[in-house]
């Protein structure tokens, strides 16, 4: 399959829209930073995109290997995996003065972690990115302490599903780049 | 306080020795410093690649810092 390429304004955004075009995760793509953009000055003269390119990688036969376990014994080997994850994630939001509650529950192989609070917006964060790193965090502890690949979604309030099930903003993804505009 | 917990909390589940993590508060008027010190081969764990997991704890540690009314800066120190 041929890489595209993406351009935006940070790598991270970058990298989700690659994601979205492929449909894969980003753990499955092979991204090569092209050029690594600028903000410029106060982020508005002579400000340069981030562009990548992305292409899946290989597929190094997953299927096959999947098949050859049966169906419920793969989840086998961390029941409590979710379990462990939720006491960690509890661990770290018990250093804020919050109100939180954690709730977990396996999805196949993936932990999904729930997060109830009386201040969402707190641990949800401009764009999400508290949200991104309780779950990068918690899944880096985690694989450590299984020493495989720990697959988990971290939720504060339904946020994500919410995200989800809204639809995409037409008026701002039909709106000419500013670029365009000379 | 708690920030200086947070992070030696994070920290010491990320890296090998977790016994030679240490995490000092430099308290300011309204910034506080968090230096995190960890094993020369622990480095990489706390910072991550490309400074993703650095990153992480640095919005974990705003988002719990400004609840209290105060800036916090990690500083990962060599």
């Amino acid at each position: 399959m041929t890489p595209i390429e993406v351009e935006a304004k940070t790598l991270e955004e970058a990298i989700e829209i690659a994601c979205e075009k492929l449909g894969r995760a980003e753990d499955e793509l092979k991204i090569e930073v092209l050029s690594k953009g600028s903000s410029g000055i106060f982020g508005l003269v002579g400000a340069k995109n981030v562009r990548i390119s992305a292409r899946p990688r290989k597929e190094r036969a997953r299927p096959a290997r999947e098949a050859a376990v049966p169906a419920g014994e793969a989840d086998e080997e961390d029941p409590g995996m979710a379990e462990d994850a939720a006491e960690i994630l509890r661990s770290i939001l018990s250093h804020f003065n919050l109100k939180t509650e954690v709730t977990s529950r396996m999805e196949g192989q993936i932990a999904y972690l729930d997060v109830n609070t009386d201040n969402p917006g707190l641990l949800i964060g401009r764009k999400a990115q508290t949200l991104e790193a309780f779950q990068y965090i918690v899944s880096s502890m985690m694989s450590r302490r299984m020493a495989k690949r720990a697959r988990l979604v971290v939720d504060v309030e339904g946020y994500r599903t919410r995200k989800e099930a809204a639809p995409p903003n037409r008026m701002r993804d039909a709106g000419p780049k500013p670029r365009d505009n000379d | 306080m708690n920030m200086k917990q947070l992070i030696e909390y994070i920290a010491k589940a990320l890296v090998d020795n977790p016994d030679e993590v240490r995490v000092t508060e430099v308290e300011g008027e309204q910034t506080s410093v968090i230096e995190l010190r960890v094993a020369k081969e622990d480095l990489g764990k706390v910072i991550g690649k490309q400074g993703r997991t650095a990153r992480a704890m640095r919005t974990i540690l705003s988002a719990s810092s400004t609840k209290i009314g105060k800036r916090a800066v990690l500083e990962i120190i060599e």
